[in-house]
């Protein structure tokens, strides 16, 4: 009796569970076999780990082309394969100036997996920075490199608009990062300019941007690298430590001022030795003037960084809505139907909902407070930067804003002997 | 060459400035933090296993990471060498339809895909007629998809074979809407990873108003399983 | 040098010649574009209006085929405009490619032809860095400013409106992570036992969703959840979401708080705690239990049937607290750092020390009945959780024993419920007073008491089931014993009950339903196993384990209904526990996880 009591039930159960289609699935009286739904996978599972081989490699490369070898040719032609490697076939991402957002991602939030490409991506670039200069921005950025091939007739910005525009990047990086940290967007991602070059679509105002900055390009050399990359505030940083930087001349620089035109990015210091200097007291009182104008600088920034929290937070999905379903409740407005249904669907109560939103925003409110105050330091330190006057007895790339492209290398007279002794020797 | 020579030597004999030395322990700093990370990064993957090898030492894998107080908690923070692809859950899709419109794709990379095994073989199949369409034929006026995207065709009395053409579907979700809410549910949305580039941050994902995008490994990269099976 | 000259001429207006046509032509295919972009964006099959209109039109006139004709071709020429304009729009992007790199190879070239020597002569004198300098620092200055300005400005703007978007009334701003109740299964709220009050602590609702002793939240092997899998194929691996091997085997019960499983399990000189994930049975960690300070690594005298880990630890979401068969016992945090361990000496217990532990307000209940021998007497300990320190104690009169204390909400307030040999007796968890006793027979005593529908259940093995109402003083077993019965006695496994009526799963294999009010007999089954695990209930469903492993679901109603017969493929006497669509069951080797994927 129990055995078929079992058997029914497990009959039942069988049923019930094919019940669940309103419609079952037919006996068909003819052959027919069922198609397979199918499944295309990704496109190259192997491709993640072979890109950060080819990254590690086209550093290399770079580094002995610019450092060793001095050769433009060489650099130029690394530049082609970049683009055409990391730009048209990988289709963009990730890539190092993204990667911040997934480091920064994964220092704030504990649940956050950072993929090993993306830590790849953020340390190699900047290693090798910290060694041997700027190779990175050289030769294997794509989003560089396609500027760089686009330098047709390079204007000189003018200084007090470099002034301001190089900070750019520092705010942009601030931004990134509280956005990243806070686990609202990747905005850097999102606003990347040549990715939809390389890809051959994309939405419109952001292909649009890019087609401009390339445009510009033309005369104002590699813009986004220099006034917006925010990647490129922590190379510059790191390249002014660089251990192996290139240098102009490959021996002792004879003042010849051949060089001093053949940047197109303005990152030939000339050398300061027979300006007039200040008096000594004036640049000292000044000096202290700054430091103690820092801190202050630093608080402001935070202040006026924390008042924008609310504007900020309104980027995150979760307080967008919760601000929409108060409205709603408040007036007749219909704001953000689709992520309302999803939210009715879900059962959470609103008060959970407004209770994550408010905590959004004091997270923002915080991070605020952090990015203003960077940005107070940034703004202080350049001023004491263009304060200090170092003495320059020669022609020096500016270590931190020279992206060691190897253009200025042929204009030294030095280098042109090194060249013709290389070939006697060979010969 | 006495020039090369003397310039070599002085490159030489020169005493470290004292802002080289300043920039060497600067460097040196640098090297060690980026080593760190670096080292942090490949040390969880490499030695420390979820299989519980680490027997007790270490978080690995801690499903309540996030609320652990310990200060040594960022030692165990996640690190992947599995690549991961972007994918919509069926379970939490509302077919809103933003799919097609916001991928960085000119045509979107999210398509219909229809699970035939759930498929009922409706002849009037409420994913591919208009509501109330009057005559069963796959004319202009009678047909759901907006592209014409789904293939009609007759296997025996009263039973027929959907398919999507996916080069014409552009993932709007109308016929997976009405799918879902009148028939078996059999056609669901799903990110075709032949197509899709990606992206760091996907732009459809950060538009889905369920969130119903995630990151799935790329060895699994589609979630056809029905929400649930049996109960 | 003329020749070279002339070529150079030559080649330079080649190249001019090609940089203007290219980009003319990229021109051109940039205009195309635009021009496709805009068809595309017109065109879009996902907004068409019209052929909305015509469709609602052809509603009303169905017999329209003009209309239907009209339709049809609009319907074609908008696609066909929209793909085409695609395909267009793709091949102009490629052209467009082409276009810019041939314009840009030849403008390089042009460039490099009229490349001259630099000369410095023509350089203007550098310019005055002071003067630089000083422009520097204002213009610097001025766009701090500005941009502090800005976001004060619009900062305040926007703010103002703030208050009114959060309320700040009656929303707990302090609780960062809001407390959602499990979505995927129905919670069904307290009222399974009507009698037994939530408790007061502020996280019940917590403690409900979770298994965090042992027969549950409650000790009553009662779930909160109804969302349980009623079928599943050990074999096939169907409803099974894993199963991983256990390392040391053990009597003791899993409890789950969160996503974690807690297990003990022990050998004669190997004590451990395992953590699993639940979602996936990963081994997150394993604590090795060694001798706490003062133990003398005697290895106690336990039977087959006990092992050396019966009791079940318990847990308080903070840490897991464990107690082994030689005396030790541990707390362990939720990523196994032992917090504290203490040895409370070895039990003279016949076949090995089992009773698990209890939780109550940050103190550990440990049942510590031994045979009166070596200067040890039974007791009843507290310890505090956090630091492992004697709370209270109190002597019991009673020999050794195996049932485990449960602490009940009852209507005088929370007690403490124990059960041995010769006495039932409650206690006040908090100050450890004794409240009542109820005098028994019976001289094995192993199932636990339950509390249930206002009364406590205990059933004394060989004896009688004595339902106690738990508000009296000093011994009541003349005053306070609702009923007794002698039919349906357990002996091993403990009592379940739904509040209304409660069931007795006999080693024999007789399951017994009997009326909690009125002690009637409702009715009796005998099923074909033997029961030691003590059963669950989830819902309406009845949980019962054989000691062959065969698993029965029985509904607990008022007439016998077997809902389902299944099996773990391997022998089991420990009690399931349930969370959230999920059962997790030990075996005598492996550790199930059975429910839907």
């Amino acid at each position: 009796m129990r055995k078929i009591l079992v058997m029914l039930f497990l009959l039942v159960s069988t049923l019930t569970c094919f019940a669940e289609n309103r419609f079952p699935k037919p006996q068909f009286e003819k052959g027919y076999t069922l198609p397979e739904t199918t499944a295309p996978g990704p496109r190259s599972i192997l491709l993640e780990s072979v890109d950060v081989v080819v990254l590690l490699a086209a550093l290399s490369l770079a580094t002995w082309l610019v450092l060793k070898k001095r050769s433009r040719r060489g650099v130029f032609l690394l530049t082609i394969f970049s683009v055409i490697y990391f730009g048209f076939w990988k289709k963009g991402c990730i890539c190092s100036i993204g990667a911040i957002q997934n480091v920064t991602l994964w220092l704030f939030d504990n649940q956050y997996v950072l993929p090993l490409s993306a830590a790849a991506y953020f340390i190699l670039p900047l290693v090798f920075a910290l060694l041997f200069g700027r190779v990175f921005c050289a030769a294997v950025c794509p989003l560089g490199t396609i500027q760089d091939l686009m330098i047709l007739f390079p204007v000189k910005v003018p200084s007090c608009l470099a002034q301001i525009l190089k900070l750019i990047p520092y705010v942009y990086l601030g931004l990134g990062a509280l956005f990243a940290a806070t686990g609202t967007a990747f905005v850097i991602c999102r606003l990347d300019p040549f990715v939809p070059i390389f890809r051959l679509s994309g939405k419109l105002p952001i292909l649009m941007t890019g087609i401009v900055l390339l445009l510009i390009g033309i005369f104002v050399a590699r813009p986004y690298c220099r006034f917006l990359c925010p990647f490129s505030v922590l190379l510059n940083w790191m390249s002014k430590l660089s251990k192996w930087h290139a240098t102009i001349t490959p021996d002792e620089c004879v003042k010849c001022r051949l060089c001093e035109k053949s940047c197109p990015f303005d990152a030939i210091q000339i050398p300061n030795i027979n300006q007039v200097a200040e008096p000594r007291i004036s640049g000292v009182h000044r000096l202290i003037m700054l430091l103690i104008l820092l801190p202050f600088l630093a608080i402001g920034g935070g202040w006026a960084g924390s008042r924008l929290d609310v504007v900020l937070a309104r980027e995150n999905p979760t307080v967008r809505l919760a601000e929409a379903i108060q409205q709603n409740d408040q007036s007749e407005l219909k704001l953000m139907v689709f992520e309302k249904e999803a939210f009715d669907g879900s059962g959470m109560k609103k008060e959970d909902l407004y209770v994550q939103a408010h905590t959004l925003r004091n997270k923002f409110r915080k991070g605020g407070w952090f990015m203003g105050g960077f940005l107070g330091v940034v703004f202080g330190c350049s001023l004491i930067g263009v304060s200090i006057k170092r003495t320059r007895d020669s022609y020096e790339p500016d270590r931190g804003a020279c992206l060691s492209c190897a253009r200025c290398f042929m204009s030294c007279p030095k280098e042109h002997q090194r060249i013709k002794k290389l070939n006697q020797v060979n010969c | 060459m006495p020039g090369t020579c003397k310039g070599m030597q002085t490159e030489l004999t020169k005493p470290q400035s004292r802002r080289d030395f300043i920039r060497g322990i600067l460097r040196n700093v640098f090297l060690a933090v980026l080593a760190c990370f670096g080292g942090t990064v490949i040390l969880r993957k490499v030695c420390l296993k979820a299989d519980g090898a680490d027997h007790g030492k270490a978080c690995s894998g801690c499903p309540d990471l996030v609320r652990c107080k310990s200060p040594y908690s960022w030692l165990a923070r996640p690190v992947s060498t599995r690549r991961t692809v972007w994918q919509l859950d069926p379970a939490k899709c509302i077919q809103c339809g933003r799919c097609a419109t916001n991928c960085v794709l000119r045509i979107s990379a999210v398509k219909c895909v229809h699970r035939f095994e759930m498929c009922g073989y409706c002849k009037l199949c409420f994913g591919f007629f208009q509501p109330g369409a009057d005559t069963l034929t796959s004319a202009a006026e009678n047909q759901m998809c907006p592209t014409g995207a789904i293939r009609r065709k007759f296997i025996e009395e009263p039973y027929y074979e959907y398919t999507i053409d996916e080069s014409l579907c552009i993932g709007c979700g109308r016929c997976v809407k009405t799918c879902g809410a009148f028939g078996n549910g059999s056609l669901i949305l799903q990110v075709r990873h032949d197509l899709c580039v990606n992206c760091n941050e996907c732009s459809i994902a950060r538009n889905c108003p369920a969130g119903a995008y995630r990151r799935v490994p790329a060895d699994e990269p589609y979630l056809f399983k029905p929400a649930s099976q049996n109960t | 040098m003329i020749v070279d000259e002339k070529s150079v001429k030559l080649s330079y207006r080649i190249t001019y010649a090609m940089a203007v046509v290219s980009c003319v032509f990229s021109l051109l295919v940039g205009m195309l574009m635009v021009s496709s972009l805009m068809a595309v964006r017109t065109s879009s099959p996902l907004d068409m209006p019209e052929i909305d209109q015509l469709r609602a039109v052809l509603k009303e006139n169905p017999t329209d085929e003009i209309l239907r004709n009209k339709i049809r071709d609009l319907d074609l020429v908008s696609r066909r405009f929209y793909f085409t304009g695609l395909t267009s729009l793709r091949t102009g992007s490629f052209l467009l490619l082409g276009g810019v790199i041939i314009m840009l190879v030849s403008l390089k070239t042009m460039a490099s032809l009229r490349r001259r020597l630099p000369n410095p002569r023509e350089y203007p004198a550098s310019p005055d860095m002071l003067q630089s300098a000083a422009t520097a620092r204002w213009v610097i200055a001025g766009m701090w400013v500005a941009l502090i300005t800005g976001a004060v400005v619009i900062g305040i703007m926007e703010r103002s409106g703030l208050e009114a978007v959060v309320p700040s009334n009656g929303v707990p701003i302090k609780t960062a992570q809001p407390v959602t109740m499990p979505v995927s299964g129905q919670m069904v709220s307290t009222t399974v036992s009507p009698a037994q009050p939530v408790t007061a602590s502020p996280d019940a609702a917590e403690v409900l969703k979770n298994w965090p002793g042992f027969r549950g939240p409650l000790g009553n092997g009662v779930s909160a959840f109804t969302n349980m899998p009623v079928s599943w194929d050990v074999k096939s691996g169907r409803g099974i979401i894993w199963k991983v091997k256990v390392p040391l085997s053990g009597m003791s019960s899993p409890v789950v708080w969160g996503n974690r499983v807690f297990l003990t399990g022990a050998s004669e000189t190997k004590r451990e705690v395992y953590c699993y994930d639940i979602a996936n049975g990963t081994l997150l960690w394993t604590a090795r239990v060694d001798a706490a300070p003062g133990n003398t690594n005697k290895v106690p005298q336990v039977s087959k049937d006990a092992g050396y880990a019966a009791p079940t630890p318990v847990t308080d979401g903070v840490n897991v607290y464990a107690i082994f068969a030689n005396g030790d016992i541990t707390a362990i945090d939720f990523c196994s750092k032992k917090i504290w361990d203490v040895d409370m000496g070895l039990c003279n217990n016949t076949y090995g020390y089992s009773a698990s532990l209890a939780i109550h307000k940050g103190k550990i209940i440990v049942q510590y009945d031994s045979v009166d021998a070596d200067g040890k007497v039974s007791e009843m300990i507290a310890l505090d959780a956090a630091t492992g320190k004697k709370a209270w104690s109190i002597t019991r009169p009673v020999a050794d024993s195996w049932p485990s204390p449960i602490v009940a909400q009852t209507g005088k307030g929370a007690q403490l419920i124990s059960m041995a040999n010769e006495w039932i007796i409650a206690y006040d968890p908090v100050a450890g007073k004794e409240l009542w006793k109820v005098k028994c027979a019976g001289s094995e005593v192993t199932p636990s008491p339950i509390y249930a529908g206002g009364l406590v259940i205990a059933s004394i093995a060989a004896e009688q089931v004595y339902a106690i109402r738990p508000d009296g003083q000093g011994d009541v077993t003349k005053s306070h014993v609702v009923w007794r019965s002698e039919d349906g006695v357990a002996d091993v496994s403990s009592p379940v009950s739904n509040g209304e009526l409660v069931f007795f799963a006999h080693s024999g294999g007789t399951l017994t339903c009997i009326e909690v009010a009125s002690g009637k007999i409702i009715w009796d089954k005998s099923l074909d196993g033997e029961f030691y695990a003590s059963p669950g209930l989830a819902g309406d469903r009845l949980y019962l384990v054989t000691r062959n492993g065969e698993v029965f679901i029985v509904r607990a109603g008022r007439k016998y209904e077997e809902i389902g017969k299944t099996s773990l493929g391997e022998p089991s006497d420990c009690s399931p526990a349930f969370v959230d669509g999920r059962i997790i069951m030990r075996g005598a080797t492996n550790l199930f996880c059975i429910g839907n994927k």
